[in-house]
């Protein structure tokens, strides 16, 4: 049991900052804004934790300083694609790009180019896991009442869905994307402080590696919900975990066929239960009320 | 709405060409030269340049080539230096530096020997020089052989004597040549101890995800290891993580530099692989006309491998060990050990 145990706690711990993202990510293209920036965005938020719990030394200042800057984030990459109706692809691609850049810059002009590391004051852990954890799994509850069972949530999901509804009854779809767009990248921040102020609690370049892009397919796997976001989130972790385990006991196999299985298992799972496309039907089309949709 | 979108346009420029420069693209920034005045009127007038395949930050091997590029410039040299290039860029690079009248050119890392042979005959004035490599070309292309494996080596000789589980591990980021050559090297240093100690080796697969190799030192330390090394560069600093919250007696063996100061109390030693200082005398040699074209080996014997400080971690090994440690040191040294490698 204790091995059994201490697998679900691996599998946990190494999807808790895609869990994150994937939420993030999720309330934002319900809302109708496509996000293929959350990697950059998650850089931004692992940096300015440890920016944040360095100055402060505290680790939710750091975590908090984190939100603010992802938020500000969120409020470009939305002025860029609601506002200005720039290509969202193309925007989230930048993001990418700018979120690597800049965090790399100011890591060496903030900590220097010294060979040892900066730590910073990071998470405790309560019981088996670290505090944040707790926290997405209470999201995962949260949203899922919010997205499905309350006004608000409704109306994200139109904004995205059917947004000339929204606009018939009189509100504002912009407005409703801005607030999800910001919300969701605060959140997809979160992921990156918990990455660098999680488990670890130091920034190192490009740390994120891809978690931002798997966090976009355990949305689309997840089949836009929270509770299908988090099993596919888990998914991933499993494999992870796999990788770790199987490599720690040398049972021979070549290590580039372990360290496929993540990839391999996302594949098949996308393959078997992705095959539907039921993402919001407005999804990635900027919104104007002058223009015919 | 056609202002607008013009707006937009600009704005998503602005956005991709504020990473133009800082970017994984390959970055380059060119320094002027430190002169210091006490060196002498040739070195100010040589120019060395250091192509790096990842950053130059990263904690490991491209930041301690470019410390030992600082060093190059504190000599006197006109130093510069790109980073995070891509292979596709790495002959465009070299020919741009031999162009601008680059006196030496280095390469750092055995993927970039082919564009060094490719590109070498364009520019006989520029000395070519690969490290992690062995190869060389008249009359411009050197290689210096910082030796992984024995580096790897002296590690596994350390974990195998102060395990007390019986069980010691290694981790490597990528698993590419020199990589490949320090695990290599670990489990035969194991091996050498001979006491019967299993030697457990996991590649994670990069350099730049810490907790990818946190998690293996934890599924490690879960298996029953106590000992646990790495070579995994920036990642590598994943495994002071896994050491801290470990229980008592588990240890971490450090690599490429000192690395006591990551975890305090729970680093036993660092296998330590100063391929800079081999740079800035191979750099001098160029100054003084002895730079030729062939393979120089940098490895216990020079200095270049070797093993950090103890710290407040000594007393995990007894004296007779820390004696046959440097006993097997000394061995390799004089080519009485032969540690195989993955390079050839």
């Amino acid at each position: 049991m204790g091995s059994v145990f201490g697998f679900l706690e691996v599998v946990i711990n190494s999807s808790t900052s895609i869990l994150f993202g994937a939420l993030g990510i999720l309330i934002m293209q319900l809302a109708g804004v496509m996000n293929i920036g959350a990697e950059g965005m998650m850089l931004i938020g692992a940096f300015s934790g440890v920016v944040g719990s360095s100055i402060t030394g505290n680790v939710w200042m750091g975590a908090l300083f984190a939100l603010v800057i992802t938020g500000v984030t969120g409020l470009v990459y939305g002025f860029c694609t609601i506002t200005m109706k720039a290509n969202q692809v193309v925007v989230g691609i930048a993001l990418n790009i700018f979120g690597e850049g800049i965090t790399t810059t100011l890591y060496r002009m903030i900590f220097g180019m010294d060979s040892d590391s900066t730590k910073v004051d990071s998470f405790h852990t309560v019981g088996p896991f670290n505090i944040p954890v707790y926290i997405g799994i209470l999201m995962v509850i949260l949203l899922t009442v919010f997205l499905y069972k309350t006004k608000c949530g409704l109306q994200i999901r139109g904004a995205g869905e059917y947004p000339k509804a929204i606009d018939s009854v009189g509100m504002n779809v912009n407005r409703i994307r801005y607030l999800s767009v910001v919300a969701g990248s605060m959140i997809i921040g979160l992921g990156g402080a918990y990455l660098s102020l999680g488990d670890l609690s130091f920034f190192t370049e490009n740390m994120v590696s891809g978690r931002g892009y798997i966090a976009l397919a355990a949305v689309i796997f997840g089949r836009y919900t929270a509770v299908g976001t988090w099993l596919a989130v888990l998914v991933f972790g499993a494999g992870e975990a796999m990788v770790y385990r199987f490599q720690a006991a040398s049972i021979g196999v070549p290590t580039q066929m372990i360290l496929m299985i993540p990839y391999l298992l996302t594949v098949i799972a996308v393959a078997a239960f992705g095959h539907k496309g039921n993402g919001p039907a407005a999804l990635g089309i900027p919104w104007s009320k002058e223009e015919k949709q | 709405m056609k202002k607008k979108t013009l707006i937009a346009l600009i704005m998503t420029l602005a956005l991709a060409g504020s990473c133009i420069g800082c970017g994984s693209g390959g970055s380059s920034s060119a320094s002027d030269s430190g002169d210091s005045g006490s060196s002498s009127a040739s070195a100010s007038d040589i120019k060395v340049a250091l192509v790096l395949p990842g950053s130059a930050n990263d904690k490991g091997w491209n930041q301690e080539a470019y410390d030992g590029l600082q060093e190059i410039k504190e000599n006197g040299y006109e130093t510069a230096y790109s980073e995070n290039v891509e292979a596709s860029d790495y002959e465009t690079i070299f020919r741009g530096y031999a162009d601008q009248g680059y006196n030496v050119v280095f390469g750092h890392g055995t993927e970039f020997e082919d564009a060094a042979e490719s590109v070498a005959p364009d520019y006989p004035d520029t000395m070519f020089c690969i490290t992690s490599s062995d190869i060389s070309q008249e009359p411009n292309v050197c290689s210096l052989q910082n030796l992984n494996n024995e580096q790897g080596f002296i590690a596994g000789v350390v974990a195998a004597l102060a395990t007390k589980s019986g069980t010691v591990a290694a981790i490597g980021g990528m698993e590419i040549p020199s990589i490949q050559s320090y695990i290599m090297g670990f489990e035969q240093g194991v091996d050498y101890v001979d006491n019967g100690t299993t030697a457990l080796t996991a590649y994670t697969g990069d350099f730049s995800d810490a907790t990818k190799v946190m998690e293996q030192a934890k599924a490690f330390i879960d298996q029953g290891a106590d000992i646990i090394s790495q070579d995994a560069d920036e990642a590598g600093l994943g495994l002071f993580e896994a050491v801290k919250d470990a229980p008592e007696g588990v240890y971490a063996i450090g690599s490429v530099t000192d690395q006591y100061e990551e975890c305090p109390g729970r680093v036993l030693t660092s296998a330590t692989n100063n391929i800079g200082e081999a740079m800035a005398v191979a750099v001098d040699q160029y100054a003084s006309g002895d730079l030729t074209a062939q393979c120089y080996k940098y490895g216990i014997a020079e200095g270049v491998i070797g093993l950090a400080d103890y710290h407040d971690c000594s007393d995990v090994l007894t004296d007779e060990q820390k004696d046959f440690i440097n006993e097997t040191m000394d061995k390799i040294a004089s080519g009485e050990i032969t540690v195989e490698s993955a390079q050839q």
